[in-house]
């Protein structure tokens, strides 16, 4: 049975809204360069052969219960079963968030955000149902953590 | 061209092409920084639905041929100076290559 | 370090749950669970799809990808049959590659591969399991495609003048997979063996496989 690591390795959440100064100049740096981008009609998503920092090759976020839980249902949506959302739908809801949405989400918080807007605009989901059911979802937690149920 | 549901592709192996320059807004799959730059057709993928209709919820056809074309690195930067012969590949739908004219004193 | 954390151990399968952020829950947490419920509701999804995909999500790891590459460097058919059609080889050893196709790009003494995904995060998931943060980083995908032996000096990775660098964008549905060169003084070793030396960072190509001791 794996051992549980006592090593607290963060969240990618953690990492990104970190207050340490550097931390603060970095995102700053990032959110500049899309914006940058986006006034020249550039996607802030593409950013092939832009100036950026040195890469961060030692932080690596812990994945939450919930982010795997999305890209589980990308996967099962996207898939020939059921062909609901397509791989570019996905990309294309993440590219339309614009520079400060992209760099300040972490990565599976865009995904669900573009698969739930997906939804939405397919009339699969209504706002109604998710606003009403996220409501539950928040009262019947009362503060405690996802342990992963599915 | 196609007909019915044969697709031809258009480019062959080793054909010099260029990339289209254009910046419409939408879901595209060519990268900015390969944009109006000339390679070589490495490989002919296959057919696929075209992204751009598929991120928008139509089903992408007609499919089109993808290519993956090899570009040299001093060809698409500027002042790339590290080695003469490195390269940067790049999966391209046919609709946004165009033929490179032959001319004398192409690159390569 | 280049090969942090739980996906590249030895054995990788981190069953433990990640370190409760004492915040309670997030608003994206909150709503994956309603978006969950919601589709489960209407007969769209079933818990036990969902368990399954994450399981074998979890199962994926890059060792999957060592096996592949050790193989090839003892067995010259199944070499060339992974160069020539990625995909099926990789089905012939039971990893299937769903709606993508693998390519499998050769180092060679003149040319050196490396992967990237500038516009996403594109990843041969299927033989390495879920990328490490870096891949997805703004500065990984921005630098590689410009100066690739700059980012791979930053991962320790030195190259001679004299070899071709390679950078491979997956901007549509190839993915790919670099095939390192087998270290020299690994004559006799066996795959298994042989496996244990290659790991994620050298299948993406910011490394080199490791050297035996």
């Amino acid at each position: 049975m794996q051992q549980v690591s006592s090593i607290a390795v963060p969240t990618e959440n953690q990492i990104l809204r970190a207050g340490t100064g550097a931390r603060a100049v970095e995102l700053s740096r990032r959110l500049q360069s899309g914006s940058q981008q986006m006034e020249k009609g550039r996607g802030v998503h593409d950013m092939g052969g832009l100036e950026a920092g040195p890469i961060d090759r030692e932080s690596q976020h812990a994945f939450e219960w919930w982010e795997k839980r999305v890209d589980a249902m990308l996967v099962l949506l996207s898939g020939k079963d059921r062909q609901l959302i397509t791989v570019d739908e996905l990309r294309r809801g993440i590219e339309e968030l614009g520079p400060g949405a992209y760099e300040n989400l972490s990565y599976y918080e865009r995904w669900i955000h573009s698969i739930t807007h997906a939804l939405l605009e397919k009339g699969i989901l209504s706002s109604d149902e998710l606003g009403r059911k996220m409501a539950e979802v928040e009262s019947r937690a009362d503060g405690a953590p996802d342990r992963g149920e599915i | 061209m196609q007909t019915g549901r044969l697709i031809v592709a258009k480019f062959n192996v080793g054909e010099k092409v260029r990339v289209r320059d254009a910046h419409p807004m939408g879901h595209l799959r060519t990268p900015r920084y390969i944009m109006g730059k000339a390679g070589v057709v490495e490989r002919i993928c296959g057919e696929f639905g075209n992204p751009e209709d598929l991120a928008f919820g139509r089903d992408g056809t007609p499919k089109q041929s993808l290519y993956r074309v090899r570009f040299a690195q001093r060809d698409v930067w500027q002042g790339y100076d590290d080695g003469a012969a490195d390269t940067v590949d790049v999966e391209l739908y046919e609709h946004w290559l165009e033929p490179m004219a032959a001319k004398h004193g192409d690159a390569q | 370090m280049s090969d942090t954390g739980g996906h590249d151990a030895g054995h990788d399968h981190d069953h433990s749950p990640p370190p409760d952020s004492g915040e309670g829950l997030g608003h994206y947490n909150v709503m994956e669970i309603a978006v969950r419920e919601l589709l489960i509701e209407k007969g769209i999804l079933e818990p036990d799809q969902i368990r399954a995909a994450v399981e074998a999500m979890d199962s994926r790891s890059p060792e999957g990808g060592a096996r592949v590459v050790a193989k090839a460097w003892v067995d010259p058919e199944f070499k060339a049959q992974l160069l020539e059609d990625g995909t099926a080889a990789c089905a012939s050893l039971g990893v299937e590659m769903g709606p993508t196709r693998l390519v499998v790009v050769e180092d060679t003494p003149e040319v050196h591969n490396v992967l990237v995904c500038t516009l996403c995060s594109c990843y041969p998931r299927m033989l390495l399991g879920l990328p490490p943060d870096w891949y997805k980083s703004r500065e990984y995908r921005s630098r590689v495609v410009r100066e690739p032996r700059a980012v791979l000096r930053e991962f320790g990775t030195e190259l001679p003048d004299d070899v071709t660098v390679r950078v491979h964008d997956s901007t549509a549905d190839m993915r790919y997979l670099v095939l390192p060169l087998r270290p020299a003084g690994t004559e006799g070793m066996s795959e298994a063996e042989l496996a244990a030396l290659v790991t994620r960072d050298c299948m993406i190509g910011v490394t080199l496989p490791g050297v035996p001791a």
